[in-house]
């Protein structure tokens, strides 16, 4: 039975993949605001993202949504992060200083360098799929999906690489390691194929 | 790089309404149903403001949707919209916009709370991240020189207008919403000595609106100046299919859309 956890920092659009998620038909989910509202009834954790990696780590810690994460890692939990959510599954993150992050996927979050191109990247732009992975069921190589970030996850290996993008630079915009992903990109705001992507999540078992 | 063709809604004491010069406003119809024809259509992103006078308003509409609050208006605007959603229209404060964020927003916008106070911006950048806060900047010819203009006490500021947008920049915004109040709804092009000057002021997005009146009028300014988005209200309100149209008509043009 698929029961959905989403983490409320009170930074994020929320309620946009609340809408993502009902409208593929699944209803069975609740928000975590913190560690007390986590239990093990839980099949998928989604972190939707807004906001800096400073400001969600100390979020992170001040509630004990760290205990939520390495706790669905360790008991190999679905996990779904979005933009500032797979951000802070790595070892570090250099926006406004140096911070530690939950370090589940070896690197390190870093600016964009973009060179004369502007930042924010704010765009739809192009997915190349780098490995066959059940996520990206039915979906096209090169399909496009709405980016909106300055920071980029600078993964330590391949191996955790299922997608990459190009602006000015090539960066992965989909990450995995175990049961765990993470998307640069707003699937619930990229149109039906972002929506696919929220439907192939949470048909993960 | 893909450029963002982005429609623009306002939103007026209950209905959508058409805007021209940001003074007579013509009821378009109910809150919604231009927002579900927009996602079908499957548009870039959608600019969403509230621009009522007062936040007291009654609402009349011909759906019978009854609500003091635009919360209840963004909720059921964007519960099934999968495209991205800027929402703005009196966000004061950190809670304000907590309570967009809560409420369907992917982005907000500002703009009478940051021209009153610029260091607003780098609090909630600080809160959100600079890509989600749009700061909206309304640009009036006075005596041919170009001010900033305050929609909602219709005060015009003596700043120097470059200068003031990289300042706003550089207190943390993700990008800059320029409106051409003179050519809001006229529908004569859009000021392209205007868009370019702050185009090239700036390093982040800038999405310049008002004055569109027909495709041609994207193109003659994408030829003149690189933008990476580009927005319209009244021309996707009032022809049938016209976002299509007018992306099938600029890629045909050479220019790179989604």
């Amino acid at each position: 039975m698929v029961k959905v956890g989403i983490i409320n920092t009170f930074t994020s659009n929320i309620q946009s993949v609340i809408n993502a998620i009902t409208v593929m038909g699944f209803k069975n989910f609740e928000t975590l605001n913190s560690y007390d509202d986590y239990n093990s009834s839980f099949s998928h954790i989604i972190f939707p993202g807004v906001g800096t990696f400073e400001s969600n780590m100390k979020i992170i810690i001040d509630r004990k949504i760290d205990r939520i994460i390495n706790e669905a890692f360790d008991n190999d939990l679905y996990y779904l992060g979005i933009c500032i959510g797979m951000q802070v599954l790595a070892t570090n993150g250099k926006e406004n200083g140096n911070h530690k992050g939950l370090n589940i996927i070896k690197g390190s979050v870093q600016k964009l360098s973009v060179s004369n191109y502007r930042l924010p990247h704010i765009a739809w732009n192009e997915v190349d799929i780098t490995k066959n992975d059940k996520l990206l069921k039915e979906i096209n190589n090169k399909e496009s999906f709405y980016f909106v970030h300055s920071y980029f996850f600078n993964a330590n290996y391949d191996k955790n690489i299922v997608g990459i993008t190009n602006y000015n630079n090539s960066f992965a915009s989909i990450i995995k390691r175990n049961n765990f992903y993470g998307v640069q990109f707003h699937p619930e705001k990229s149109q039906v194929q972002g929506l696919r992507i929220i439907k192939n999540f949470l048909d993960l078992k | 790089m893909k450029i963002r063709l982005i429609p623009v809604l306002f939103f007026k004491d209950g209905n959508l309404v058409r805007s021209e010069n940001f003074d007579l406003h013509q009821i378009l119809g109910d809150p919604f149903t231009q927002v579900d024809r927009y996602n079908s259509w499957n548009v870039d992103e959608i600019i969403y403001l509230d621009i009522s006078k007062s936040k007291n308003y009654e609402i009349k509409n011909k759906i019978n949707f009854k609500t003091k609050s635009f919360f209840d208006v963004m909720q059921r605007a964007s519960a099934k919209c999968f495209s991205p959603m800027v929402f703005g229209g009196g966000i004061k404060n950190l809670t304000d916009a907590q309570s967009y964020f809560q409420n369907g927003a992917d982005k907000i916008c500002i703009n009478t709370i940051a021209l009153e106070n610029l260091e607003i911006i780098s609090e909630l950048a600080n809160n959100f991240g600079n890509q989600s806060i749009v700061v909206s900047v309304d640009v009036k010819l006075v005596n041919n020189n170009y001010k900033v203009y305050n929609a909602k006490n219709e005060k015009i500021y003596d700043y120097d207008l470059l200068n003031f947008i990289k300042l706003i920049e550089k207190k943390g915004a993700g990008e800059i919403f320029l409106n051409s109040v003179d050519r809001d709804g006229n529908g004569c092009g859009y000021d392209i000595d205007l868009i370019t000057k702050v185009s090239k002021s700036i390093n982040i997005p800038l999405i310049p609106c008002g004055g569109a009146g027909q495709f041609k009028d994207f193109k003659d300014l994408l030829n003149s100046t690189e933008l990476t988005a580009v927005a319209a209200g009244n021309l996707f309100n009032f022809t049938e299919r016209s976002y299509e149209k007018a992306k099938f008509y600029l890629k045909n043009e050479g220019f790179n859309f989604r």
